[in-house]
């Protein structure tokens, strides 16, 4: 299990990162790799998102849930799903919440939250799932104190059905804040040159 | 005739020619029976390093290795060797004396048959004398069909025991009749289907691709379907210089480059390869491949846990014999990836990093296996040893030559200078050499000795970080104390002279230089001491404990 635990200073007015976590396609925007699909009645979104490990690109394709609090600038996503190849299951949930930060125009967003993997992969990468989760959550979190500077977008027509690219995004949010990631030895991490 | 001397005559019939172990009072007979007929005998140090032996010994000639024990201590002295050999599935024969049948006091005394299932081989029990030619011949059969290793277990008043002047002994030669395997012409035109929609063809070699020398054959289709070639571990460098379009190991192993262009590929083309989830990387490697899988086995599931989009049974010279014809009647011909931009990206990981660490009398373990590869003639064949310095010989080693990988088969520290105690046999005395780690050499040191007493020329070259090299490292990845995992040795290179035979411990390239020469010069057992550093992480490392893009 790879667990996140991070705090992200963003120098901008909860309301605006407010938005921009509330909002699928921007948190997407802030996640290199993901893509929104299809909405689903319940609420609930597809997604993809491809993550390099190593050298090795993996594509994972989730049912993504955000739940929003809005009262209490708190959020919770949760995302199910598999790699493309079927060998790999990956759960996980994450819940955010914007406070206000130093100053009246800066934030403060803490992030919690847990990802399980289980299958082949997670033998294939050991200890630098890890790491790999931990450099996302950083570039993600770089992204969205930009994206929160941007003034908000009004171009986007309300009745434009977004490009598959929503939904993922969330999921993408959730696994770029998987920061400051303890994991777990993996079992069986024998001895040899590589791995064996 | 004593059953010992039918024991004896039967391992001859069979082609027994070189045995190791080591003699007691359950296997000391049938030594003696052997070596008035001519075997020679090889005595270790340990049990456990004669199956290691007798495990190299068969990896290169592709028939069973014999190693010997007498009962009980020596028996169990074999359990992670035999662990190795099943796991590389080696065909092996381990002849093991017992305490008298049904003496279950007897000091020695150890259910052989229940030891036998716990390390993995087949067993076959001598509990008559008139037996004895029987049970030579089914345990040799097992494991020339099975492909295992095979104890066979003789009580020592069994051996004593008297046989009948028996018929002709018939080997279990005899009893193989392997018809050739002619692929189904269906399937052939079902893998013509999936090539002839492909644009990036993708063709892994094994080690069954090389021991069916399907070279020729291989390189022919390559050409046809502008494909790239890449081999499995066990066929590393097999071809390198046959072809520009050779991208190395597929796998964890291979190059930065070759995981980018295998990753591209729509069609996969597995000859005498398991297509394992060390070659794939459980399938990741190849996302979008369809795969064709020639194999002579009648089953395989690949590394990815699926069957091949087209299994074709056949062997592999016919194999690809019928796959290329078929395509060629229908006027397949596909560029692929033989384009120049391709070769120019190629041709790139060939050259050395610009800059090698420079460490006060410590060398860096990249320069040292460059060196190395250019040192030593081709014609001298490696074996790779364990460790986290085992990655760097594996990634770079470029220069065509027969190379002995140990890796995935039970992941046990020090095998490999065992294995290539046995390849030198095997290759009745023609050099070879080893690269191995520091506590692996050490594990089974006294070995060297063994290769000294039987003057066989081994160059064992120790990569020297003074430690577990890879518990230092993952420890260092882990948050734990990587200075629990230092362990420093003495100069191996006198240890190595003590032990009969020549060394050098070397701490700069030009003392690492001056040791390849005198070896090359006059090639006997040797061991050279690398001093290397342990600043230089190597790239499955940087992989896969820091999730580097290398
Ligand atoms: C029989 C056995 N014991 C212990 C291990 C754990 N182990 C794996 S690599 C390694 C270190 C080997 O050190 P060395 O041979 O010096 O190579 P290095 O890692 O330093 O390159 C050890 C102890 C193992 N794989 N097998």
């Amino acid at each position: 299990m790879i667990s996140i635990t991070e705090t992200i200073a963003v120098p901008s007015p909860p309301k605006r990162v407010w938005e921009v976590l509330s909002s699928p396609s921007d948190v997407v925007s802030c996640i290199g790799g993901a893509e929104l699909g299809a909405a689903h009645d319940d609420g609930s979104f597809d997604g993809t998102l491809v993550v390099k490990f190593g050298a090795l690109r993996v594509r994972f394709a989730a049912r993504v849930t955000l739940e929003l609090t809005e009262s209490e600038l708190e959020g919770r996503l949760s995302a199910r799903g598999r790699d493309g190849q079927g060998a790999t299951r990956f759960s996980g949930n994450a819940t955010f919440r914007v406070a206000e930060g130093e100053g009246p125009s800066d934030s403060r967003v803490t992030v919690d939250g847990e990802i399980q993997l289980t299958g082949k992969l997670a033998s294939l990468i050991e200890s630098g799932a890890g790491v790999v989760v931990s450099r996302m959550t950083k570039e993600f979190s770089a992204e969205l104190v930009q994206r929160c500077a941007e003034p908000a977008e009004l171009d986007t027509p309300p009745t434009a059905a977004p490009p598959p690219t929503g939904l993922l995004s969330r999921l993408r949010a959730w696994w770029a804040r998987l920061r400051n990631v303890r994991q777990e030895p993996v079992g069986g991490a024998a001895e040899e040159g590589g791995r064996s | 005739m004593k059953a010992y001397e039918a024991l004896a005559e039967a391992f001859v019939k069979e082609g027994t020619s070189d045995v190791f172990g080591m003699m007691g009072d359950a296997n000391m007979h049938w030594m003696n029976a052997l070596a008035q007929r001519g075997v020679r005998l090889y005595e270790v140090r340990h049990e456990g390093s004669g199956l290691g032996m007798a495990d190299g010994w068969a990896r290169t000639t592709g028939q069973p290795g014999v190693v010997t024990t007498t009962s009980g201590p020596g028996v169990s002295q074999l359990a992670t060797s035999m662990v190795c050999a099943s796991r590389a599935r080696t065909p092996l024969v381990a002849f093991c004396g017992e305490t008298a049948w049904g003496d279950e006091g007897a000091t020695q005394y150890l259910d052989q048959r229940r030891f036998a299932a716990a390390i993995e081989c087949e067993f076959v029990h001598l509990s008559r004398p008139d037996q004895a030619e029987e049970a030579v011949q089914r345990a040799f059969y097992l494991a020339r069909t099975e492909s295992r290793p095979v104890m066979l277990s003789a009580p020592m008043d069994i051996q004593q025991g008297t046989v009948e002047d028996a018929d002709e002994y018939v080997p279990s030669t005899a009893l193989l009749d392997r018809p050739r395997l002619l692929p189904d012409p269906s399937r052939i035109a079902a893998a013509c289907d999936i090539i002839a929609l492909s644009k990036r063809v993708v063709i892994i070699a094994g080690r069954g691709a090389r021991r069916a020398g399907v070279g020729e054959q291989i390189l022919g289709l390559q050409q046809r379907t502008g494909a790239l070639l890449a081999t499995t571990l066990q066929a590393k460098n097999w071809l390198c210089d046959r072809t520009e379009f050779h991208v190395g190991l597929s796998g964890l192993f291979g190059s930065k480059l070759a995981m980018e262009l295998l990753q591209e590929a729509d069609c996969v083309i597995g000859v005498g390869a398991s297509l394992n989830s060390y070659t794939t990387e459980a399938g990741y490697l190849y996302p979008d491949a369809k795969y064709i899988q020639i194999d002579t086995s009648p089953h395989l599931v690949m590394g990815n846990g699926s069957v091949a989009d087209c299994y074709i049974q056949a062997d592999a010279v016919t194999g690809v014999t019928e796959l290329d014809r078929a395509l060629e009647q229908r006027a397949v011909r596909i560029e692929g990836f033989h384009t120049e931009e391709v070769l120019h990206r190629l041709t790139e990981p060939l050259q050395a990093p610009a800059e090698y660490l420079s460490e006060l009398g410590l060398i860096d373990p990249r320069e040292a296996i460059r060196v190395l590869d250019a040192e030593l003639p081709g014609e001298i064949g490696l074996v790779l040893g364990s460790g986290h310095q085992v990655d760097f010989g594996t990634m770079l080693f470029q220069r065509s030559r027969e190379v002995l990988s140990n890796y995935g088969m039970f992941g046990a520290i020090g095998q490999a200078p065992l294995l290539a105690i046995g390849q030198v046999v095997a290759n009745g005395g023609k050099p070879g050499f080893v690269v191995e780690g520091d506590a692996s050499f050490l594990m089974h040191l006294p070995e060297f000795e063994t290769a000294c007493r039987y003057e066989l020329p081994l160059l064992v070259v120790v990569m020297n970080d003074e430690g577990l090299g890879a518990e230092f490292h993952k420890s260092a990845a882990k948050g734990l104390d990587p200075e629990l995992a230092l362990i420093p040795t003495p100069e191996l290179g006198q240890v190595a002279v003590a032990l009969g035979g020549g060394g050098a411990t070397v701490r700069t390239i030009e003392e690492l230089r001056a040791a390849l020469a005198e070896y090359v010069r006059a090639p006997r057992p040797t061991v050279i001491d690398i001093r290397i550093t342990r600043s230089v992480l190597s790239v499955p490392y940087r992989r896969l404990q820091y999730g580097e893009d290398v």
